[in-house]
């Protein structure tokens, strides 16, 4: 299965899992286009393809080194798309609707959330081109600060299920969610998934040093996301 | 000499008004307090309050929201929802009484009514009509968001140092029988109108005064360092329930709000009355600063208000020193379709004639 994979910084992890693991799942083929921060906005469709902007140089260089050399997307060439990270806060949203309001003030606080989001944006350039199957991956929880307490993922699993069916249901998308086995204390991925994570490496700059924040995750993580997605592509080792 | 001799030209139309362009008018206000960007204001009142939280934002002054939006919800229906329009989510507070009412509930949460409004499925909230676009799924869930928002409320006023509100009406509507007081008629933005438990009642001078004393002294036990700028709304009534014509109706409840404003300033140290009625309002300004309905007033109007506000400031304690950026001041920014003003739907359940 050929696998279009769009993402921003979030997908160093799976791009790290799959180089160093790929092989344990000889049946897919995934090309990775990345660019950093909310460069993607540059995107554009002209003739049925996704492409960079004439004027987006930054974007159209990273899209070439991060996929091998090639600046467009033709969908003829995939089976399936993902789109990784494109979100900021879905851990914040999460906690949000925890708070005392309204079921319609949530629901449109969902709503709005995904709709004014980077992979909202790629989604419906997307569509524009192709009714192939498109998930999304949102950027991580970020991680956690304090000990492991909650282990019930309930809410998390809700929340993505309401985002499908309050947004991406009407794109005939599907938000997946990150491996359940990450998340913890409700709404966090557990500490251990951040540490050594990596910059997308988009050739510019010297990578040795690990990021150090709580929202990037490392090739671990990427490990589990990859396993997760072959599972829902069915094309697992 | 007589005592003329000593007044500073402002003190004369002439030199104060008349020898002036209308932009070139200043020294309208004297104020009080010095604001500081740190200080913690909220403010609530009429549809042109909402202008004060908004400007003063933009000018890096801490405008103190304490009823947050959903996180993700975009700006717009942050709007729809009654978020970021004044401090809390108590939506659009006329009248003085209506303030107090807001400061009763504040000190006792256990006197807030059960009163709801069914409309179709949902329901709504008989004071705040609009607060829910589409009304509240269940008499639970908007007896919760009620407590919040008095939560919020209250939280508003003890967090505060200073509380900015425009008085805005003087004509209210009561229920007969439990004695609270609706923001709108019942059956305009809601509800069903009933002659038997719904009654009119137009605030007098003394009444409007011990409405906002009594708001006040509430908010003072909350928050006994808390001081007070008043203002009057320029805008007019959109429709009165008096027999009177709207436009006399408007003066007679603007000119008490006015004088009330002006009465309580007078005699406190920590109330202080800001001129934006005035600076609509003054034939002085020839109306410049209106719509061509008369009663909206333009994003001009606004700005030369709010710059007056910060000038008068800048002008008795010098330029305050801002620590957040300061946003660019876009004029375009302030528009009358951003304001909410539940009172407009007057226009849409009155005579059409």
């Amino acid at each position: 299965m050929k696998i279009c994979l769009i993402g921003d910084s979030h997908s160093a992890a799976v791009k790290l899992a799959y180089e160093a693991t790929g092989y344990s799942y000889p049946s897919l083929k995934i090309r990775f286009f990345a660019a950093r921060g909310n460069g993607l906005y540059g995107l554009e469709v002209e003739d049925k393809i996704l492409r960079a902007e004439e004027t987006e140089l930054k974007l159209i260089k990273s899209m070439q080194f991060t996929s091998g050399g090639i600046s467009k997307i033709d969908p003829e060439d995939y089976d399936a798309f993902i789109c990784m990270g494109l979100s900021r806060g879905f851990g914040r949203l999460l906690k949000s609707v925890l708070g005392s309001y309204s079921r319609n003030a949530k629901n449109t606080a969902i709503r709005d959330f995904w709709r004014d989001s980077l992979g909202i944006s790629v989604l419906r350039k997307l569509r524009q081109i192709t009714s192939k199957p498109i998930y999304l991956g949102h950027a991580p929880l970020a991680a956690a600060t304090k000990r492991p307490g909650e282990k019930s993922t309930h809410l998390y699993e809700s929340m993505v299920k309401i985002s499908n069916e309050l947004v991406f249901k009407d794109f005939e998308a599907q938000l997946i969610a990150q491996p359940l086995k990450t998340v913890v204390n409700g709404l966090h991925t557990k500490d251990i998934y951040a540490q050594g994570a990596k910059r997308l490496d988009i050739g510019i700059d010297d990578l040795s040093e690990d990021l150090m924040d709580r929202v990037h995750m490392n090739q671990e993580f990427g490990e589990l996301w990859l396993s997760n997605i072959s599972n829902i592509l069915k094309v697992g080792p | 000499m007589n005592p003329y001799e000593k007044q500073p030209p402002k003190a004369f139309w002439k030199h104060g008004v008349a020898n002036n362009s209308l932009f070139d008018i200043s020294g309208l206000w004297n104020p009080k307090f010095r604001i500081m960007p740190k200080d913690n204001i909220s403010a609530y009142g009429s549809c042109f309050s909402q202008y004060f939280g908004k400007t003063l934002e933009e000018r890096g002054y801490s405008w103190l929201r304490t009823e947050a939006a959903p996180f993700g919800m975009n700006p717009k229906n942050q709007k729809l929802y009654g978020y970021n329009i004044f401090s809390s989510r108590t939506a659009n507070i006329y009248t003085s009484s209506l303030l107090r009412q807001w400061t009763d509930w504040a000190l006792n949460p256990s006197d807030i009514p059960d009163i709801v409004w069914k409309k179709g499925d949902h329901y709504i909230d008989p004071f705040r009509p609009k607060i829910e676009p589409n009304g509240f799924e269940s008499v639970a869930e908007l007896e919760n968001a009620r407590k919040v928002t008095c939560k919020s409320f209250k939280e508003s006023i003890s967090k505060a140092r200073y509380f900015i509100f425009t008085l805005g009406l003087t004509e209210r509507w009561l229920d007969k029988k439990h004695g609270f007081e609706y923001p709108m008629c019942p059956g305009t933005a809601g509800g069903k109108f009933s002659s038997e438990d719904h009654e009119f009642s137009n605030m007098d001078f003394g009444e409007t005064l011990k409405g906002l004393r009594l708001a006040i002294s509430n908010m003072r036990e909350i928050n006994p360092r808390l001081k007070f700028i008043l203002t009057v709304s320029p805008v007019p009534l959109t429709a009165t329930a008096t027999n009177q014509h709207v436009l006399v109706a408007t003066m007679h409840s603007k000119s008490l709000l006015r004088a009330v404003a002006g009465q309580l300033a007078l005699n406190n140290k920590n109330i202080d009355y800001f001129p934006s009625y005035e600076i609509i309002n003054s034939p002085a300004f020839r109306g410049t600063f209106f719509e061509p309905n008369l009663r909206s007033v333009n994003p001009y109007g606004v700005q030369f208000v709010m710059n007056s506000f910060f000038n008068a400031q800048e002008q008795k304690f010098g330029k305050a020193t801002i620590q957040k950026p300061e946003k660019q001041k876009v004029i375009s920014d302030i528009s009358n379709e951003d304001v909410i003003c539940e009172e407009e739907l007057l226009n849409a359940f009155g005579n059409q004639k």
